[in-house]
């Protein structure tokens, strides 16, 4: 679920400062905060060229880096494993179902993601490692840093945005420039944690819920 | 209640050993039906403990397995891609290595996706999907819920891969057998109820089935706490005989259903355990119940048994016989013994008080002779043995003659002194073989007992010449006269009553006639009888104004005309007519009725005088005043008053009065009579020449009139004597001032002879007999004195 609060438009000077227009939007949480990892992009075009340099899904302190990555369709992604211990990195998404048993350093070969969509990575053995793979159909888009913030040149008419955190998993949410204008081009997300289960552990000490 | 003090003392001792009989069983019952509960609320809560711990050590179980479960990378490829088959396949699997009765897989959005225990055909929905949204935000569920009627400990888990993409649900039934291994765990008996889902209830337990029912009513199913003061859901519940207490352990409610728990023990059971002991306290209670009975019996004997003593002594001693003394016990000062040595001198004492009343009832106090009681009561006897042996006794009723003045010459203390002399020879006379005792101040009674009918004269006459000597008392020597009336059983009487009013009566006849010894007289009790009869009707007359006054008028021969009317009292008795006022005047003198008599007579004069005066009839009436009407100061006031209240002037009163009746007490009756006088009233020497006055005396005495007896006058014209004398007194009167009245004139001869000698007024039957008041006041109007 997407909320619009605020739009705000920003007119930079560049070097064509006559025909060239850039926006900037934040993306924030239901309390206002600035959300990190949330894939914002542009939904129009075509991947035309494809960057033949593998993506890097990292595997640091039994956590993917980064947590959330955004390839274009057709892009290789290598799973390097920089822990000095073995991991087992699993997709059971529709776009790419696959895994990579038991390794250490890097494997064999990248993972090639034919086909748009939202990958979920987890690892076999560390069911706390969870990492996403925004595969995308378009060729704009970016991940949001600390700040929230992204930028993006043109002049969009809509923008698409997701994160691993809100309900609507599998594919992202489109939002009009009207829209955006009209939330002072700021993006709320409402965003729930996937729950811990070891929390759930401690919650659970009785034979009963009382 | 009327109890005896011993039965009084039982009940008490009876009551207290019931009382702490019932205190102490009532508390050990009591001690041991708190006991029983506590022990069963301790068993409880152990059982409690050991219930929980099995219940979580299950539902980790389930957890636990579950956990491998949903981790496990084929299953979740299963579940990712949808594979019905080898999900089903995993879940009996994994079910069968825990035997758990329940394996189920839903999808996030509450879908059933495989079920273990019925086909998927059949069930066509998942259960538990009222339980996900929780389980969701709780990251999973722990629980206990109700399918189809049964109760499962629950476990829901998602299945992630990495995120969640399905529910997996494990359940373990409540049932039977875990009902009875947790019974074999903790001793008690477990019950787990399950109501809602439509149905009426059901109910796994490990007591019997008729209890089911009640495990499954509202106020076992209700949160009520039975016990708020330690806070535990403890209830009570009954079956017959069987009494359990049970703790309530809730499981879950939801709004579709209820799961409880039960953990029950048997009270009656713990109960039981202590009967051996209720029955001893029971059997200790009532031996020394029993004991103390007995004590209290023996006690209480003891107690009363001198007391009963003492009781039956009051009782003896209430009835007259104090000759028994009570028992003491030697040297014990107990309070029972005191009382009964008090007992002891109290009889005693009473004993000898008593003999002294008795002594004093029947002794004279002064002389120590019988008194009258005592001599009746010998007198009854000596009549009957008399009677019996035909033998006679003389009674003689003794009287010091003029005691009073002995009394008045030496002092009470000599008289008194006499008296016992007197009584010491009274014992003395006729050997000391007569009964002597006192009856009154100087009154005496023997009886002389004698062998022959004939003549007591002689013994008589020597007691009383043995009686009549002089005695001696403190020096002084007094002689004394005798005054004896005798009567003699059985010639005077056979009644004791009877002989001693004929002993008084003769003793009342030898007064009357100065003689020392008079036996009765025939006829002497009658004239008695009489006598007192006379006196009671008179008493009467007086009361009832029976008595009327006559009038006899005197003539002034100066003034030739009545002046004076003397009156002159009369009583016609019912029965016996006419009597004289000579004797009942006597009679009323004895019996004291002189006051009344007088009182009555001035007031009846006065009365018919001021009607007189009121009339006319300017006449001074004459009134005859006795000794006694002398010897007491009250009448000059009495008659001032009634002058003054009827208006009658002084001057038309004159008081007779008898040259005896002033000598008997000559300074009292000249006293009353100045009284008199200075009221103005005349007075008159009465019967003038019967007496013994002296010419001295007649001038000392403030009188204005001297009546000449009429002795001298009836045969004045005969007798020269009485010419001499009455010619003498009337110049004698005139000599020192006094006017002449001459009584007893019947004849014309009379009359001249009388006014030849210068005597002043007349007065008798030649002029009028007295007369009623109609009448006297008829014969005045006509009355003329002839010339």
């Amino acid at each position: 679920m997407v909320k619009l609060s605020l739009i705000k438009i920003i007119l930079s000077l560049t070097l064509m400062p006559l025909t060239v227009f850039a926006i900037e939007v934040q993306v924030i949480d239901q309390e206002g905060r600035p959300v990190q990892n949330a894939v914002v992009s542009i939904p129009e075009g075509g991947i035309e060229i494809v960057n033949s340099v593998p993506a890097i899904m990292d595997q640091v302190k039994r956590q993917f880096k980064p947590i959330v990555l955004a390839v274009e369709k057709g892009r290789e992604v290598v799973f390097p494993n920089s822990d000095n211990i073995r991991h087992h990195v699993y997709s059971f998404s529709e776009p790419k179902k696959f895994q990579i048993k038991l390794y250490k350093d890097q494997p064999k070969k990248p993972i090639t993601f034919e086909q748009g969509g939202i990958v979920v990575l987890g690892c076999n053995i560390h069911d706390s490692m969870i990492g996403y793979i925004f595969v995308s159909p378009w060729p704009s888009f970016q991940v949001s840093p600390e700040s929230g913030r992204v930028s993006f040149e043109g002049n969009p008419k809509k923008i698409a945005i997701w994160h691993p955190w809100t309900t609507g998993l599998e594919k992202p949410e489109i939002i009009s420039f009207s829209e955006l204008k009209k939330n002072d081009f700021k993006i709320q997300l409402s965003l729930t944690p996937p729950k811990q289960i070891k929390k759930l552990k401690s919650k659970f000490n009785k034979y009963y819920d009382k | 209640m009327n109890l005896s003090l011993r039965n009084k003392i039982l009940l008490l001792f009876l009551g207290l050993m019931i009382l702490s009989s019932v205190a102490t069983i009532s508390s050990v019952l009591l001690a041991t039906d708190a006991s029983v509960e506590r022990q069963a609320q301790d068993k409880l809560d152990i059982g409690k403990r050991v219930f929980e711990q099995l219940m979580q050590n299950r539902s980790q179980q389930l957890f636990g397995s579950a956990e491998v479960l949903t981790a496990d990378f084929g299953f979740k490829g299963a579940v990712a891609q949808g594979d019905k088959g080898t999900i089903l396949s995993v879940l009996e699997n994994h079910g069968a290595r825990i035997d758990a009765d329940l394996m189920m897989l839903a999808s996030l959005d509450g879908e059933l996706i495989a079920r273990t225990d019925v086909s998927i055909a059949t069930a066509s929905s998942f259960p538990f999907a009222h339980l996900l949204s929780q389980a969701a935000a709780d990251g999973g569920s722990m629980t206990v819920a109700m399918l189809d009627g049964k109760a499962y400990q629950l476990v829901l888990l998602q299945v992630t891969a990495p995120r969640p993409i399905a529910w997996a649900a494990m359940g373990f039934l409540l049932d039977q057998p875990l009902a009875n291994q947790l019974k074999s765990l903790t001793n008690l008996e477990i019950s787990y109820s399950g109501v809602g889902q439509g149905n009426k209830g059901v109910v796994i337990s490990t007591m019997p089935e008729e209890t089911h029912d009640s495990i499954l009513n509202e106020k076992m199913q209700s949160n009520g706490l039975v016990n708020t003061k330690d806070k535990s859901n403890l209830k009570h519940m009954r079956f017959g005989q069987d009494e359990y207490l049970s703790l309530y352990v809730p499981l879950i409610e939801t709004s579709k259903y209820k799961v409880n728990a039960f953990l029950s023990t048997s009270l009656s059971e713990a109960r039981n355990n202590f009967s051996p002991l209720k029955i001893q306290i029971l059997l200790v209670s009532f031996i020394s119940l029993i004991a103390s009975v007995i004590g209290a019996f023996l006690i209480s004997s003891n107690v009363t048994r001198p007391i009963k003593n003492l009781v039956s002594a009051a009782q003896r001693i209430s009835g007259g016989d104090y000759s028994v003394d009570l028992p003491l016990v030697n040297n014990l000062k107990d309070e029972v013994n005191v009382l009964a040595s008090s007992f002891n001198v109290m009889q005693k004492g009473i004993a000898e008080r008593e003999e002294k009343i008795l002594h004093q009832a029947y002794h004279d106090t002064l002389t120590g002779l019988p008194n009258r009681m005592l001599a009746t009561q010998e007198m009854k006897k000596l009549i009957a043995s008399c009677r019996d042996r035909e033998k006679c006794f003389a009674l003689m009723s003794v009287n010091i003659n003029r005691f009073k003045q002995i009394n008045d010459t030496f002092g009470y203390q000599i008289g008194d002194g006499l008296l016992k002399a007197f009584s010491i020879r009274l014992g003395e006379v006729n050997d000391g073989a007569s009964f002597c005792a006192r009856l009154g101040a100087d009154e005496f009674l023997v009886l002389i007992q004698s062998e022959d009918h004939i003549n007591f004269s002689p013994m008589v006459e020597d007691s009383v010449q043995c009686l009549s000597n002089s005695y001696i008392v403190d020096d002084f020597e007094i002689t004394v006269s005798l005054r004896v009336g005798v009567a003699i059983f059985p010639l005077h009487g056979d009644q004791t009553g009877q002989l001693l009013r004929r002993a008084e009566i003769s003793l009342h006849d030898a007064k009357q006639k100065k003689r020392e010894i008079q036996f009765y007289e025939q006829g002497s009790d009658a004239k008695h009888l009489n006598r007192i009869r006379l006196i009671s009707d008179l008493k009467q007359a007086i009361s009832n104004n029976h008595l009327v006054m006559y009038y006899q008028p005197k003539v002034d021969l100066h003034l030739r005309k009545v002046t004076q009317a003397e009156a002159l009292i009369r009583w016609f008795h019912k029965d016996l007519g006419f009597v004289s006022p000579e004797e009942f005047i006597g009679l009323a003198e004895q019996a004291g009725l002189m006051p009344a008599l007088t009182r009555w007579v001035l007031k009846t004069v006065v009365e018919e005088l001021s009607g007189w005066l009121k009339n006319g009839v300017d006449i001074a009436m004459a009134v005859n005043l006795s000794a006694y009407d002398l010897a007491h100061d009250d009448l000059p006031d009495y008659v001032d008053e009634l002058l003054a209240e009827y208006g009658v002037p002084a001057t038309h009163l004159i008081l007779e009065v008898t040259e005896s009746a002033v000598i008997e007490e000559p300074e009292q009756a000249m006293n009353v009579l100045h009284r008199f006088k200075k009221s103005g009233i005349k007075l008159a020497i009465d019967d003038y020449g019967t007496g013994y006055s002296s010419l001295g005396q007649l001038k000392s005495m403030p009188v204005d009139e001297l009546k000449i007896d009429k002795s001298f006058v009836l045969r004045l014209e005969q007798d020269k004597d009485d010419q001499v004398i009455v010619r003498s007194t009337i110049e004698m009167g005139h000599n020192i001032g006094l006017t002449i009245v001459a009584e007893g004139v019947e004849t014309k001869a009379a009359w001249e002879l009388l006014e030849e000698y210068g005597c002043d007024k007349l007065q008798g039957y030649f002029i009028s007999k007295p007369k009623s008041p109609s009448d006297f006041l008829q014969w005045y109007s006509n009355y003329i004195v002839d010339e």
